[in-house]
């Protein structure tokens, strides 16, 4: 059996004796743990795994199967993958909706590189957005191509019964329309428009000395949305650019985005998280993607 | 590193050189930094809800959840006495014992 190394040694031992804490902690005080989720507005309702959310830090970079075996032994109740990045995601961001600083940028970073198949990043080919953290408001359909309308935009009726009622936008997106014709409308174009977000890319540092290169970049750019507060994901593409400043709002998503995120608009808008999609290969298809 | 309510009296950088005098690779160094992290974390959790009465952990737990660490000391410096000590010696009883760990792979 081949030795030990020092890291082996002091990771098992130390996640076994993490696991005992986290086990003596929920015996001596669970009720106080109960009595707060079950009380509290802010946490999710009945959920005990949200009791991590004041008993765990950051969640140590284990791997799955290990992590798994934590948040098994660990949790006397329903306790998914969800609620550890849940979890950390929220002891990583400010308390407020604001610019996230170098720390928080690089907190929240670390866990969904740690926590999903793909890879993010605040910075590609030297530009960055000017916020990676803000409300996102509800936009309308785009028109894929001339004359794409409510009756010629869904695929089934399912879809139209679901996302119909947002409408068409008046306009086109920053981009005009996805595709010449509906002869030449594709699936990646359809996939576009469906899972499409409108970030301030006029606001992005260095946008007024370098439009052309900013506009161009970006097109159609993959994203990775996530909402903090239930874990929820999607990749996306910036199919458009707004929302207005003025609006509150620093991010704008698709009715089937929205939907998928669980975000409303208006009094009740919510928080998401924004990162450039590193996919150089253009292998990552959009929609919304699972925790490891 | 997260900040938490007692990060400024609890001091976890003599772990961290301990480790750097291990052979680890960038990647082991955090995950094992930040195991510590969660063993002082649950322990100074524990400590200070021991000392709180069932009305006062929600509070506390509240606030911890909030992050309104002003108002969560003013509630831990009214109820428990000599509060700050106790984190601190809690602290750094579960410091020394992973201190201990790592001088043990030394043998």
């Amino acid at each position: 059996m081949p030795k030990k190394s020092h890291y082996e040694k002091l990771r098992d031992k130390w996640i076994g004796q993490h696991q005992a804490l986290q086990e003596k902690l929920w015996a001596r005080h669970g009720e106080a743990f109960h009595s707060l989720v079950n009380t509290t507005r802010s946490f999710a309702a009945g959920s005990l795994g949200s009791l991590l959310l004041l008993t765990s830090p950051a969640l140590p970079a284990l791997p799955s199967q290990v992590s798994s075996v934590i948040a098994n032994e660990n949790a006397p109740h329903e306790f998914d993958k969800s609620t550890f990045f849940v979890t950390d995601l929220m002891n990583a961001l400010p308390k407020e909706v604001q610019p996230l600083t170098g720390p928080e940028e690089k907190a929240t970073l670390s866990i969904l590189n740690r926590d999903f198949d793909v890879r993010v990043t605040p910075e590609l080919q030297g530009i960055r957005l000017e916020r990676n953290y803000g409300y996102i408001g509800m936009e309308q359909h785009l028109a894929r191509y001339p004359g794409d309308t409510l009756e010629t935009h869904f695929d089934n009726a399912v879809d139209a019964q679901l996302y119909g009622k947002q409408g068409m936008a008046p306009g086109l997106g920053a981009w005009g329309y996805f595709a010449r014709s509906f002869d030449s409308l594709t699936e990646e174009d359809k996939a576009r428009e469906k899972y499409y977000i409108a970030v301030q890319t006029f606001i992005a540092p260095g946008f007024d000395e370098n439009v052309r290169e900013y506009i161009t970049f970006f097109k159609y750019r993959k994203m990775l949305i996530v909402n903090p507060q239930n874990g929820r994901a999607m990749v996306v593409v910036i199919g458009d650019a707004g929302p207005g400043r003025s609006t509150g709002k620093q991010f704008g998503g698709s009715p089937e985005v929205m939907k998928y995120l669980e975000r409303v608009d208006g009094r009740q808008k919510g928080p998401v998280i924004v990162y450039f999609l590193e996919d150089p290969d253009n292998t990552v298809p959009l929609g919304p993607v699972s925790l490891k | 590193m997260i900040r938490h309510f007692y990060t400024h009296i609890v001091e976890t950088e003599t772990v961290s050189l301990e480790l750097d005098a291990l052979d680890l690779k960038s990647h082991e160094k955090e995950h094992l930094e930040r195991l510590v992290e969660a063993q002082i974390h649950h322990v100074v959790v524990d400590t200070v809800l021991t000392e709180l009465s069932d009305a006062d952990k929600k509070t506390f737990l509240e606030q911890m959840h909030t992050k309104n660490y002003d108002k969560l000391w003013k509630l831990l410096n009214a109820k428990i006495d000599k509060a700050e000590e106790k984190i601190k010696k809690a602290a750094q009883d579960i410091t020394k014992e992973l201190l201990k760990d790592i001088k043990d792979l030394k043998k």
